[in-house]
């Protein structure tokens, strides 16, 4: 398999990148490149303490397939792709998401590393609870899905 | 039929999930409407618009004709990553 995806609860299992980039590493790949989500401590000007992420999971990783089946078909099969995503209450300074791709050669590892996460923000099922130095909660505005026809 | 719905994001204030009893002809965009008593005074009436219904598989259309057997997801706008 080129390609594993995982909703992961980040309560049991910290999210790791030396995991995403051994798991897109071949003989053949000279290029590995790597996107972290990492909870900031301020949004839209309110100190954040942390971060829940909830995850309607088998959509999340059905969505999560498609997008790195796009990628390779736009980059090439010899692409690997890793796509790990929290579910869970993080602290700032948590990850929240790390996606990996590997290549024989640097651009098409950008690429591919830049297109599966802009799919991933627009298309699957993840919501953002945000938890504020204040005390107060509020979910994160996002992007309306669309359905099929 | 009775149709299970969970609830994610915003909507987890109902609860994990929501039943609802709607006529056997009915198709996604009933689901919206028996969910409006249910949020009333809560400020989600435009979150509810904006949502979509999704089996484990694919997002569905409003035109979709409902199945008892299985248990359908509310997702509202997405904010993942």
């Amino acid at each position: 398999m080129s390609i594993h995806v995982e909703v992961r609860d980040t309560n049991a299992q910290v999210l790791d990148p030396s995991e995403a980039l051994a798991f897109v590493d071949a003989p053949g790949n000279g290029a590995g490149a790597l996107f972290v989500g990492v909870v900031r401590d301020l949004n839209q000007g309110r100190s954040v303490k942390g971060v829940s992420y909830d995850v309607f999971a088998p959509l999340a990783e059905q969505s999560f397939a498609e997008i790195c089946a796009e990628a390779q078909a736009k980059w090439g099969e010899q692409l690997r792709l890793f796509v790990v995503h929290g579910k869970g209450r993080l602290d700032v300074g948590g990850l929240s998401i790390v996606i990996a791709a590997g290549s024989p050669h640097r651009g098409e590892a950008f690429s591919a590393c830049r297109y599966v996460i802009e799919e991933i923000k627009s298309r699957s099922p993840v919501w953002k609870q945000e938890h504020y130095v204040d005390g107060d909660s509020e979910w994160v505005k996002g992007h309306a899905l669309c359905g099929h026809d | 039929m009775k149709i299970k719905i969970q609830m994610f994001g915003a909507f987890r204030v109902l609860g994990q999930e929501v039943e609802l009893d709607l006529p056997e002809t009915a198709t996604v965009s009933d689901i919206r409407v028996a969910l409006q008593p249910k949020i009333s005074g809560m400020d989600l009436d435009e979150l509810l618009t904006l949502s979509k219904f999704a089996n484990a598989r694919v997002v569905l259309a409003d035109t979709t004709n409902l199945d008892a057997t299985e248990v359908l997801a509310i997702l509202p706008p997405v904010s993942g990553g």
